[in-house]
């Protein structure tokens, strides 16, 4: 098991009027190759979460487990311990500062102590798991590489760590179509590759295309945490969360009620296909 | 009375005299009461198109009117604001204070409304986003969807008579992103307002009146969504991507289904299905 949590809580400005509990009473674990999509409405406490898996925020009661060990207890061991994991934040590009690509991506490895070739290695390989050509880029200005571009030298910067979970939060808003299939497919490429991914996501079809487990979060807690479908068949209650199913769920439904026979039900548009292409098969024999 | 660019055009300057063209020369009118949908790739032009609507960006050839109001003219620096409210794509770069209403009422205060019609416009405003019980939060203790949700109160208590909105919902889950949808439609029927509505999320334009599509600086297409969202090649060329309903539709047409390919939204392709049974 790579990570385990348990009994995590989480409160921002803890002991104030403030105070304001983000997470309460969390168990997960993650391991090896695995694909999680981690959704819950806007203020579920999803970013929350991503950050204490990635060992950035100290959980108000509960554990943190990185393979085996509770990485809360030994302070000293902490950056050790936290590089098993990376965390794409929202917008990552915002975080893009150094003079060129190369800096930018070596600036973690270089804290680390890693010597220069070692690093050189390393961001190469990081950029071309973004689909970016070291040469090509290194040299480049951040800030004049186009939206997608930056983005995915943002990931590139987290991606040299070499972690063995990669955290990202909302990596695709703001992209357009091309910079978001290609960003998707790049994380898929990692996760076929052995890295295991936590996805945290409003766009349910993006969710139903490419997780193999979703984790529902809403309020602070996990209140699901299954397989797409297990979890897209409960449409009324993500409605009243204010969450909605993939497309292809949502009309197989509604198909469903005037006489389709489609079964089980569709997360995709080719599911969908298949069980339309059925249904009426079987109603002209 | 509408937003008119007459081949308004704006060029960044870079150091070393480097000239970017940001928007090439483009005549257009935004009419009261119609949403406008603006669409293209990453770095095509729209964020600088939104901020030239209204005045926050000057045209360096060509003019922006507002109601027949010039943008460059000095005296409509605070009038052009006020008519065209423009939503940012961040949140945080228009959060300004530490409470959620006070917030809100930022924008109001500003244009010397008296205090109780401030304090009836902030209360709506939150009720719109649904955010009335985070009132009394700091809005930098809030999620992103939330400061998204706040930022679009805030522009909405001013009670523009056009609003700008540069992916406004990017960061909403499906239900925020529906109610802020259908607050702009209720706003173009009760008040007409007119809405120029920045997005890459097709599923949410398919009922606007026109889309816009811009490439490199420029209009390529505008029409009406059926016509731009079933052709292929202009999808392709701008980034876009074709809907699930219609990727569905063209997949069951191939198959010899009797559906046309031309559906863009869930209804069509379920009210067509209903009707072959």
């Amino acid at each position: 098991m790579l990570i385990e949590i348990e009994d995590v809580s989480y409160t921002y400005l803890a002991g104030s009027q403030a105070a304001n509990s983000a997470l309460s009473k969390a168990s997960l674990t993650i391991d090896r190759g695995e694909f999680i999509a981690l959704i819950g409405p806007t203020g579920s406490g999803k970013s929350t979460l991503a950050q204490v898996l990635a060992g950035l925020l100290r959980p108000s009661f509960g554990r943190v487990i990185y393979e085996g060990s509770d990485i809360w207890e030994e302070p000293k061991l902490l950056s050790k311990r936290r590089s098993l994991t990376g965390l794409v934040f929202q917008e990552p590009e915002k975080q893009l500062f150094e003079m060129t690509v190369a800096e930018d991506i070596a600036f973690w490895p270089k804290n680390l102590g890693l010597g220069a070739e070692e690093i050189t290695t390393r961001a190469k390989s990081a950029l071309s798991a973004v689909g970016l050509d070291y040469e090509l880029y290194k040299d480049r200005s951040p800030f004049t590489l186009s939206g997608g571009e930056m983005r995915r030298v943002a990931i590139a910067g987290i991606l040299v760590m070499n972690p063995k979970v990669l955290i990202v939060d909302e990596p695709t808003v703001g992209l357009d179509h091309r910079g978001r299939t290609g960003l998707m497919d790049k994380i898929q490429k990692l996760n076929q590759a052995g890295t295991s991914i936590v996805f945290v996501s409003h766009d349910m079809d993006t969710v139903a295309e490419y997780a193999q487990r979703v984790i529902l979060i809403n309020e602070g807690r996990i209140i699901q945490d299954s397989s797409p479908r297990e979890v897209f068949r409960n449409k009324e209650m993500l409605n009243k969360i204010g969450l909605e199913v993939p497309v292809a769920t949502e009309i197989g439904a509604r198909l469903r009620e005037v006489g389709y026979h489609i079964a089980p039900d569709p997360v995709s548009v080719s599911e969908l296909e298949a069980g339309i292409l059925a249904s009426r098969g079987e109603s002209q024999r | 009375m509408s937003i008119n660019l007459n081949a308004a055009s704006f060029s960044y300057l870079r150091p070393k005299g480097r000239v970017i063209k940001a928007i090439l020369p483009t005549t257009l009118s935004i009419q009261p009461g119609e949403f406008v949908a603006v669409v293209g790739a990453n770095g095509s032009g729209k964020s600088t198109l939104a901020k030239l609507l209204n005045g926050l960006l000057l045209p360096t050839n060509g003019e922006v009117l507002i109601d027949g109001h010039n943008t460059k003219d000095a005296d409509n620096k605070i009038f052009a604001p006020r008519q065209v409210g423009l939503v940012f794509q961040n949140p945080d770069n228009q959060l300004t204070a530490t409470i959620v209403e006070d917030d809100v009422a930022f924008g109001p205060e500003n244009l010397g409304i008296p205090p109780e019609e401030i304090r009836a416009r902030v209360d709506r405003a939150l009720k719109t986003v649904g955010m009335t019980e985070f009132k009394d939060k700091d809005p930098h203790n809030l999620s992103a969807g939330q400061r998204q949700k706040i930022a679009v109160a805030g522009i909405l208590a001013m009670e523009p008579k056009y609003l700008v909105m540069d992916e406004p919902t990017s960061m909403l889950d499906p239900v925020g992103r529906r109610d802020i949808l259908e607050t702009l439609s209720e706003l173009r029927q009760k008040s007409s307002i007119g809405i120029v509505y920045i997005t890459h999320i097709i599923e949410e334009i398919v009922e606007a009146d026109r889309i816009l599509v811009m490439t490199e600086g420029k209009i390529t297409a505008i029409g009406a969504p059926r016509e731009i969202l079933t052709d292929e090649s202009l999808m392709e060329m701008a980034s876009l991507y074709v809907t699930r309903p219609t990727e569905l539709a063209r997949r069951l047409a191939k198959k010899g289904v009797p559906v046309s390919k031309d559906l863009i939204t869930v209804e069509e392709v379920v009210k067509e299905l209903c009707s072959l049974k």
